[in-house]
């Protein structure tokens, strides 16, 4: 086996994920104080907080060695966020103009020549510079750095962290049920690990490409060091009420403002970056200020849509077509977009219909059940086309009058509901630009990290090729691809041809695709894939055939079809979206259906294996 | 006539000679304490230039001027301003001369002096500027300095309930002292004549902005307003009233783009923007009024601030309605619907576009803009200023109604009242109550624990008392009912854990003249349990203090479940998660808050088996169940109740057994629907419509309220039915034990609940 390693390639390292000094570390119980009214009055009430036998550490330890553990543990944990505090504040000052005028003069003084010289023009520069704002990152490690955070240590700590934490968050979405499994078995084989204030519906979004840990407010500093987590993630509206960060900006709830506060400075002394997902209007939570100047790195993009959540898969030609708005009016609506809504949904004639105010469990059968929507958003536009809907919108933003938007209405109402083709086509766009993986893996660029972390869209191509020839059709059309292959095995046949092939396929690793050629012979039949999946070490296996006619869509549709169905594999059939028992030809596979040893294809429909079918040429039309 | 009323000393940091909001504050803040009952010594930071701003305040009979510089009331004083310590000196030597009730100072850096100079302790009415508003800003140092002045001061005057909550939230200190004192609109008789059509047929829209012309207050955009609403068919005019013009170092051109955008006063470079200059503050108020629509419009950044802006306000006073940031206060202010929020330049236009054309939506946003500032006149201000000084300064009581026996007889020498406990938590607002009657004189038994104490002290303070209260029925009644004086009274204040334990029965019964329980099913296990006389054993409910409880609910409020105080285990943690748990079943928009101490901070508790073991299962379900993993949070316990309960709409009483809980009471006094388990005696204290047997029932309950309209109908019913528990009334009715007997014919019951039965 020959491999080239493509340029820039990372290894397989995953900074910040564990062996942290605290990773798993015991916190302690340290006592709050006591709320004026309803504490135990009465013989010992002015007594200390020291946990009994059984206390944290479990049933039947010592008492004082708990009690030891729990004190050093908290220490630990102190100590490392005051000194990720005092590093932060050291290097604002060393950015101060105060420090910088310091260190001029005295070089100046120390050197005449040349620093004395440069002294007027470095004089100039920092007069010049005297009011030009602080990059987000300066700000925000020297504010938070500052912050009154360690009087927060009321509820328990590790004690409670460890009774209550969730841990991998299953949820009760019934389009992740459809999708097929709890949300930490979706993940199993993803690698990005994500922590930090997670609304439910950020969950059921990130649950199928990463594994997710929410935190709760007294939990977090304690969860966070146990999770190993690459990334802690703050979602705007994890702190809308309803969810257990709420209020975390308002003024009116400073204690949870400074745990959200303190989560983020652990993440640091943690060296784990920390992303604020900014969800919200800014009007709703104008104290999102200093949170976002405290996070390494802001998205304004949401998570975007989970197409095991969104998909199309069940829609039917016969959906209404009579336009739908999905959700109640909203009294912030901009003013625009209230003016449209108000003409298109006003009266006993009004052309488009409110569906009212939803769960968001319940929108993705919503947006399969009809075929016309009007939105004001266009996250939600995406998602419905996602569903197979025909879309109107977003208004308000396109500039689009009432008069304008109404003839589209009508129109959409009039024509047909989308066909496969048009769907396949929309689909594209998104999974491409806008679904969740292709968000996390631009987040995990954001934060610094690894790109390989988001793994689940990796593939690689299996393919023969005779000779250089025959290779190099095979880079040229797996260059053309708009999902290209992250590896490519390729097996040579003669020894001989092994060099040409190589050097035919030096098109692709100099466009970071991983190559790897070998002389193994390759039995004939179905399973000829085998002996090159073992080579793979991407999680998904497309075989490929040499007769060059694929697409450049065929392996985005393949893995758009199969993060729709969250299928173990997908092959072509007369059925466009559509579960199977069987599959003739398993066109893009799961790694470990293929390698040798792995179960025949003719069994995975019968054990249960989830098997997903597109057509080859879907129709235009519905 | 000053001599009969509480006498306040006033000061600003603030120069009367400028003309700016701090000045009118100042003057405002005078003229409202004047009208709230009190003579006011203000005294002057700066040497008078212009009496602009003084001058009306000399017409007020009760308003003494002090000027430290004509007066030379300091040695080496200058033109130049007092400084902080200048002032801080000046106000001492005026106070030395004649002590005042309440001062009222300004400004942060100040009031800390002041506070550190201790001096005023206890009569310090703090308003604080520069107050740090965000998590980040608040260090350890801005903490232990507000601490400090809270300390120091009798009450923290808040511009706004966000400010109050931040400030409560962040230090402990300021908790029961944070209230609330808005701006304060000085009366004007300048009013947009609510006849003149908008923008009528062929006259322009006419936009009003008056103020100072800077990048974060989007002048230089609005601008371009004129040209945006012809686009839209909207003639209009952009009227600009202010000379202030920003130089922003991070925008060195701003300046210049702003000045060539204003033309000059008179000759406008922009067609419809019309520039008046700066004016004095009647002339901007015509201005104003001649105007059709008032422009606030500004940058996200500020909408962040925590202090409201006086222009929205007076915009409002005039008649005008104002275009406007959407944020959570002004939403409060204005409603969320109030059709002139706008986040743009475009939706600026849009919205002006819209009021022009329809006069429903200017009239409805007027209507808003001149109904909120209504809530901010002079005399609203010295309403609120009339009952902090009624817990402050006065008796609670207005003279003659329901006075208790034996107050205000100044014949009689005031009665010798001693109050004896470990733990006063219930009873201070009471000792503060007591203090400020005229016919009591109080000293405090502080004991060291429950049964520990400085005898000679003790004996020292029975000799003297005519009346004795032991706040709980522990050790301390056990020590009065054997050593007090012959013929003083003895009050024992009888909770709930005494009752079980060994201490009534070593109390010598036949020396209390009373025991006082918090409810009447405690006062009948009482008589049960003891064996004491029927008339001996009286109920007062616990005080609540509902005007500081008593605040506006954060939106989604209404599906937030509150526990307050789970130790120990018969608070029964684990019913209150039946509640959640079968909610959450059907909508899981339903959260459960858990305020509390934790368990293993309690020794007494946590060495208990069964109290381990309940906890565990408890805490153990939070994690498994899925329709509790993250549903429940616990936060911190602190004595910021008052703000927590903002995020509250229903308060749970789970509890086996209570002999009154205040937490429902309070949940009550904040507008939160209680939810109580039917613990004995409960419906003795609260109204059976909160009572339910079973954590089902609760939850069907909650469920039944689940419409905006009855969760809020329920909880106005709740608080009204807590002015029950209201500190002057409770108060009044302890100040009738006191005297009881030296009034003859005092009467009986000495309080009734709405519950009792």
């Amino acid at each position: 086996m020959t491999e080239v390693t493509p340029a820039g390639s990372g290894g397989p390292g995953r900074p910040g994920r564990s062996g942290g000094p605290g990773d798993g570390a015991p916190g302690d119980a340290v006592p709050g104080n006591g709320r004026p009214g309803d504490a135990v009055p009465g013989d010992g009430a002015d007594g200390d907080a020291v946990p009994g036998d059984g206390a944290p550490g479990g049933p039947g330890e010592d008492a004082g060695l708990a009690a030891e553990r729990e004190r050093l543990a908290r220490q630990l944990r102190d100590t490392r966020m005051q000194l990720a505090m005092t590093q932060a504040r050291l290097s604002a000052l060393e950015q101060s103009a105060t420090m910088r005028f310091g260190r001029m003069v005295a070089n100046a003084a120390h050197r005449p020549w040349p620093r004395g010289a440069l002294l007027p023009r470095d004089l100039y520069r920092l007069w010049r510079d005297r009011g030009a704002p602080k990059s987000g990152a300066q700000n925000a490690a020297t504010a938070l750095a500052s912050a009154q955070l360690a009087d927060l240590a009321g509820t328990g700590e590790r004690f409670l962290s460890a009774l209550t934490a969730p841990g991998v968050l299953s949820l009760a979405d019934p389009a992740l049920t459809l999708a097929g499994a709890g949300a930490g078995a979706l993940a199993a084989g993803n690698g990005l690990v994500i922590t930090g204030a997670l609304s439910a519906l950020g969950c059921a979004t990130l649950a199928p490409d990463a594994v997710v840990h929410p935190l709760l407010p007294h939990n977090a500093d304690v969860v966070l060091e146990g999770t190993g987590a690459d990334l802690v993630l703050i979602e705007a509206s994890a702190l809308l009420p309803g969810a257990p960060w709420a209020y975390a900006t308002d003024p009116a709830a400073a204690d949870r403002g400074r745990r959200l506060a303190r989560m983020i400075v652990m993440a640091r002394s943690l060296g784990k970056p920390v992303v604020l997902v900014r969800d919200v209007p800014a009007s709703r939570m104008p104290g999102i200020g200093w949170l976002a100047s405290s996070c390494d790195a802001v998205v304004d993009d949401g998570l975007g849509v989970q197409l095991a959540r969104f998909n199309p898969i069940g829609v039917t030609p016969a959906r209404p077509t009579g336009p739908l708005y999905a959700g109640d009016r909203d009294p912030r609506e901009a003013p625009a977009v209230r003016a449209l809504l108000d003409s298109l949904t006003s009266g006993p004639q009004a052309p488009v219909r409110l569906a009212g105010a939803r769960s968001w469990r319940g929108l993705p059968a919503l947006y399969r059940e009809h075929a016309v929507f009007v939105t004001a958003s266009a996250a939600q536009a995406r998602e419905q086309a996602a569903c197979g809907a025909r879309v109107i919108g977003p208004i308000g933003a396109d500039g689009s009058d009432a008069d304008g938007v109404r003839a589209r209405v009508e129109e959409a109402r009039a024509a047909r509901p989308l066909g496969p083709g048009e769907v396949r086509a929309a689909l594209r766009d998104i999974f491409a630009e806008h679904a969740t993986p292709a968000r996390l893996a631009a987040l995990a660029r954001t934060a610094g990290l690894p790109a390989g972390l988001v793994s689940g869209r990796q593939v690689a191509v299996l393919a023969r090729a005779a000779g250089a020839a025959q290779a190099g059709r095979l880079a040229a059309a797996l260059l053309r691809q708009r999902l290209r292959p992250a590896e490519v095995i390729v097996a040579t046949g003669a020894d001989g041809e092994a060099g040409p092939v190589r050097d035919a396929l030096a098109a692709l690793a100099d466009h970071g695709v991983r190559v790897v050629t070998t002389a193994a012979e390759l039995p004939a039949g179905p399973d000829w894939p085998r002996p090159l999946a073992r080579l793979a070490s991407a999680p998904w296996l497309a075989p490929w055939t040499a007769d060059g006619t694929q697409p450049e869509e065929y392996l985005l549709d393949l893995a758009c079809a199969r993060e729709c169905a969250q299928a173990d594999a997908v092959g072509f059939g007369a059925g466009e979206y559509e579960f199977t028992r069987w599959l003739d030809e398993p066109a893009l596979a799961r790694r470990d259906l293929l390698v040798p040893g792995g179960p025949p294809a003719a069994d995975w429909g019968g054990h249960g294996l989830r098997l997903f079918t597109v057509t080859a040429h879907p129709r235009t039309r519905s | 006539m000053p001599g009969s009323r509480p006498s306040a000393l006033v000061y600003g940091d603030v120069d009367l000679n400028l003309l700016d909001g701090s000045a009118v504050w100042l003057q405002s803040v005078t003229q409202a304490l004047v009208a709230a009952g009190c003579a006011v010594t203000l005294v002057l930071k700066a040497p008078v230039r212009t009496d602009r701003l003084i001058a009306p305040l000399r017409d007020l009979e009760p308003v003494t001027i002090r000027s430290p510089h004509a007066e030379k009331l300091l040695p080496g004083l200058t033109e130049a301003s007092l400084t902080v310590s200048q002032a801080v000196a000046v106000l001492a030597a005026i106070d030395a001369g004649r002590r005042h009730d309440l001062v009222v100072l300004r400004g942060r850096a100040l009031v800390s002096a002041a506070a550190r100079d201790g001096k005023f302790d206890g009569r310090l009415w703090s308003y604080l500027t520069d107050v740090p508003q965000t998590v980040p800003a608040m260090t350890p140092k801005a903490a232990e300095d507000l601490t400090a002045i809270a300390k120091a001061s009798r009450y923290l005057l808040c511009q706004t309930e966000e400010l109050r909550c931040f400030l409560e939230g962040s230090v402990a200190a300021a908790c029961g002292k944070s209230v609330l004192f808005p701006p304060v609109l000085p009366a004007g008789d300048i009013r947009r004549d609510p006849e003149r059509t908008v923008a009528a047929a062929g006259a322009p829209l006419r936009l009003v902005y008056t103020g100072k012309f800077a990048p974060r207050w989007n002048t230089l955009e609005m601008t371009r307003l004129p040209s945006l609403l012809a686009a839209r068919g909207v003639p209009a005019e952009v009227h600009m009233v202010g000379d202030k013009i920003h130089d922003d170092p991070r925008d060195p051109g701003y300046r210049r783009r702003m000045r060539a955008a204003l033309g000059e006063v008179g000759a406008p470079s922009v067609p419809g923007v019309i520039w008046h200059g700066g004016q004095p503050r009647a002339e901007a108020m015509r201005l104003a009024a001649a105007g059709d629509i008032g422009l606030s419009w500004r940058h996200p950044e500020l909408d962040a601030s925590l202090e409201l802006s006086t222009k929205v306000l007076e915009f409002g006073q005039l008649g005008l309605p104002v275009i406007l940031n959407r944020t959570p206060m002004h939403e409060a202010l204005l409603g969320a619907d109030y059709p002139l929020f706008a986040a743009s330049l475009d939706d600026v236009a849009d919205v002006a576009a819209a009021a022009a054309a329809d006069p429903a939506v200017f009239a409805l946003a007027a209507g808003r803009t001149a109904a909120a500032a209504a809530s901010f006149s002079l005399e609203r201000a010295a309403g609120r200023l009339r009952e902090c000084l009624s817990r402050a300064v006065a008796p609670l009581l207005p003279a003659g109604a329901d006075q208790p026996a034996g107050a205000g007889d100044s014949s009689r020498p005031a009665l010798r009242v001693v109050v004896a406990g470990h733990d006063l938590k219930f009873f201070t607002p009471l000792i503060e109550y007591f203090r400020l009657q005229p016919d009591l004189e109080v000293r405090v038994d502080q004991w060291a624990a429950l049964g520990e104490h400085d005898e000679a002290v003790s004996r020292e303070l029975a000799e003297w008392a005519d009346v004795v209260i032991c706040e709980w029925c522990g050790p301390n009644a056990v020590w009065y009912s054997r050593h007090k004086r012959r013929g003083s009274r003895l009050l024992v204040h009888l909770h709930r854990f005494e009752l079980y334990s060994h201490y009534p029965g070593q109390v010598k019964a036949g020396n209390v003249d009373q025991v006082i329980c918090v409810s009447d099913h405690y006062a009948r296990l009482t008589r049960e349990h003891t064996g004491w006389p029927a008339a001996k054993v009286r109920s007062v409910p616990n005080p609540l203090d509902v005007s500081q409880l008593d605040r506006p609910k954060l939106d989604g409020a209404q599906y937030h479940l509150g526990l307050i105080g789970i130790v120990p285990s018969r608070k029964r943690l684990d019913l209150a998660l039946d509640v959640i748990e079968e909610l959450r079943r059907d909508d899981d928009r339903y959260l459960l808050y858990v305020k509390s101490g934790m368990p293993w901070e309690h020794w007494w508790v946590w060495q208990n088996p069964a109290e381990r073991e309940h906890y565990s299962a408890a805490l153990r379900r939070v994690q498994r169940s899925p329709l509790l993993r993250d549903a429940v949070v616990f936060d911190d316990a602190g004595p910021d109740v008052a703000a927590w309960l903002r995020r509250v709409g229903f308060v749970l009483s789970t509890s086996d057994d209570e002999s009154f809980h205040v937490a429902p009471a309070e949940g009550m006094a904040s507008r939160a629907v209680p939810v109580i388990r039917h613990w004995p005696g409960a419906e003795t204290i609260y109204d059976k419509r909160w009572i339910r047997e079973t954590p089902a029932e609760m939850a069907a309950l909650i469920a039944s309220l689940s419409s905006p309209r009855e969760w809020r109908a329920a909880g106005q019913a709740a608080h009204e039915q807590a002015r029950a528990f209201e500190l002057g009334a409770v108060c009044r009715a302890w100040h009738r034990l006191l005297t009881a007997g030296l009034t003859p014919g005092a009467a009986s019951p000495v309080y009734q609940l709405q519950g009792s039965g």
